[in-house]
C-alpha cells in the first residue's frame, strides 16, 4: 500500500544512548572510524527511498526534529548479499511507509546511521545482524 | 566477476576438474561461511603461530578503531600515511567499489567457495567477487617485474593435512581498515586446516611488511561448511557514494 508522507508523517523520536551492543560489521569503509560502536540512535519517519545493492543498502527517511521541522535522514545497512540470507529483499522496505530505524550513529553526520534493526508499523522487525531473522549465518 | 576472472575460472574447471587432486590430501571444496566467535584455543593452527608474531584480534569484521594497530609497532612511513589519510574519501563514488587485497578480504566477514584441483585451488570470494588462484604445481613466485595485484601471486603445498600458501606481489591495500595500509612488498603465509569432522575450516594468516610494521602480524579466521549453499554475485554499485 502506497501512503503519502503527510498521511503517515507522525514525527520523529530520536534517542541517543550509550549502550554496549555486540556488533558484527561488514563494510568496504571502516565501521569503527565512521560510527560510534557503542552508541545507539533511533529515528522514526517516512521512507523516501530504499536501495538494496552492495556494498551497502540505503534507506532515506523524512522525520521531524524536536522543533517539528522536517529533517532528511540517511541510513546504511551492511552488505545486501549477506542480508538476503537474513530475510531481506529489494521489497523489504517500501517508499511511503513509516518505519523506525535503530542503529549506530555516525561520528561526522548527525542524521546518518548504520542500521541494526528496522521496526515496521505492525510491530514486525527486520534485523541486520545474524541470528535474528533467519539464522542462516 | 569480471570477464578475465570468469574465463580463468572456466579454464581451470575444465582442465583441473574436481577429482584430479591427490587422494591423500584433504578436500577443501565447498561453500564456507564465516564462523563468528570461533574458539581460537581449540584450533591446532594456533600452535603454528610464530613465537615472535603479534596476534591481531580483528578478523571476521572486528575492526580496530582509528589509531589502534593491534599491538603492532608501525613504522614512520605508516604513521605518515595514516596521518595523511582522508577518511571522507571512503564515501565517494570513486572509492565505493575499490576492492581490497587478499590480505584483507581473506579475513572479511563474507562467505567463499573453494574449488580444489590437483594443480590449482580456486577461492571464489563473495566479497567484491574476488577470485584467487593458488598454484599447487610446484612453480616459484615470479620475478620483480611481474605485476602486483589485489589477488597477489600465491603458491601452495601440503604439509600433512595443512594447506600452506605463500603469497607475494600484492598491490598496496587495506590492512586494518582504519587508515593503516600494507605496502606492495607484504609477504603473507597462510595455513588452512579442516577439522576432523570436515565442518570447520581454520586459517592462520601471518604477514610481514617491514615497510609499515616491524616483525610479524598474525590473524585467525574460521568458516563452517554449508552444503548446498553458494555465494551470490557482489555486483558492487558505486552509486552508494556521494
Amino acid at each position: 500500500m502506497q501512503l503519502s508522507s503527510k498521511e503517515f508523517f507522525r514525527g520523529v523520536i530520536v534517542t541517543l544512548s550509550l549502550m554496549t551492543i555486540s556488533i558484527s560489521v561488514s563494510a568496504h569503509h571502516s565501521f569503527a572510524v565512521h560510527f560510534f560502536p557503542e552508541g545507539e540512535v533511533t529515528v522514526t519517519g517516512v521512507v523516501t527511498s530504499y536501495r538494496f545493492a552492495n556494498p551497502h543498502g540505503v534507506v532515506e527517511l523524512t522525520a521531524l526534529d524536536t522543533d517539528g521541522q522536517e529533517v532528511a535522514w540517511r541510513a546504511e545497512t551492511n552488505s545486501p548479499s549477506m542480508l538476503r540470507r537474513r530475510g531481506w529483499t529489494r521489497e523489504s522496505i517500501k517508499v511511503g511507509e513509516e518505519v523506525t530505524l535503530t542503529g549506530w550513529p555516525a561520528r561526522a553526520d548527525d542524521h546518518y546511521l548504520r542500521i541494526r534493526m528496522v521496526t515496521f508499523s505492525d510491530g514486525s522487525i527486520l534485523a541486520t545482524q545474524p541470528g535474528v531473522n533467519l539464522s542462516q549465518d | 566477476m569480471n570477464t578475465f576472472a570468469r574465463q580463468l575460472l572456466i579454464f581451470t574447471l575444465i582442465f583441473f576438474p574436481p577429482g584430479t587432486w591427490a587422494a591423500d590430501t584433504p578436500d577443501l571444496s565447498g561453500f564456507w561461511t564465516v564462523q563468528f566467535g570461533a574458539d581460537l584455543s581449540s584450533s591446532a593452527l594456533m600452535d603454528k603461530m610464530p613465537e615472535d608474531a603479534i596476534f591481531v584480534d580483528d578478523a571476521g569484521g572486528g575492526e580496530l578503531a582509528k589509531g589502534d594497530f593491534g599491538g603492532l609497532e608501525v613504522t614512520q612511513r605508516a604513521l605518515d600515511e595514516i596521518a595523511d589519510y582522508d577518511f571522507d574519501i571512503e564515501f565517494t563514488v570513486g572509492y565505493t567499489c575499490m576492492p581490497p587485497t587478499a590480505v584483507f578480504y581473506m579475513q572479511a566477514p563474507f562467505p567463499m567457495e573453494i574449488h580444489q584441483g590437483r594443480d590449482m585451488i580456486i577461492f571464489r570470494m563473495e566479497y567484491f567477487d574476488m577470485v584467487r588462484i593458488i598454484f599447487m604445481d610446484g612453480r616459484e613466485h615470479p620475478g620483480d617485474d611481474f605485476p602486483h595485484s589485489k589477488n597477489g601471486h600465491s603458491i601452495g603445498h601440503w604439509e600433512g593435512d595443512e594447506l600452506v600458501v605463500d603469497s607475494t606481489h600484492f598491490s598496496e591495500g587495506t590492512f586494518m581498515n582504519n587508515g593503516f595500509n600494507h605496502s606492495e612488498d607484504i609477504h603473507m603465509v597462510e595455513r588452512f586446516k579442516v577439522s576432523e569432522d570436515g565442518q570447520v575450516l581454520s586459517l592462520l594468516q601471518v604477514a610481514e611488511d617491514p615497510a609499515v610494521f616491524k616483525g610479524k602480524a598474525a590473524r585467525f579466521m574460521a568458516w563452517r561448511k554449508v552444503p548446498g549453499e553458494h555465494i551470490y554475485p557482489y555486483d558492487c554499485d558505486p552509486s552508494f557514494g556521494r
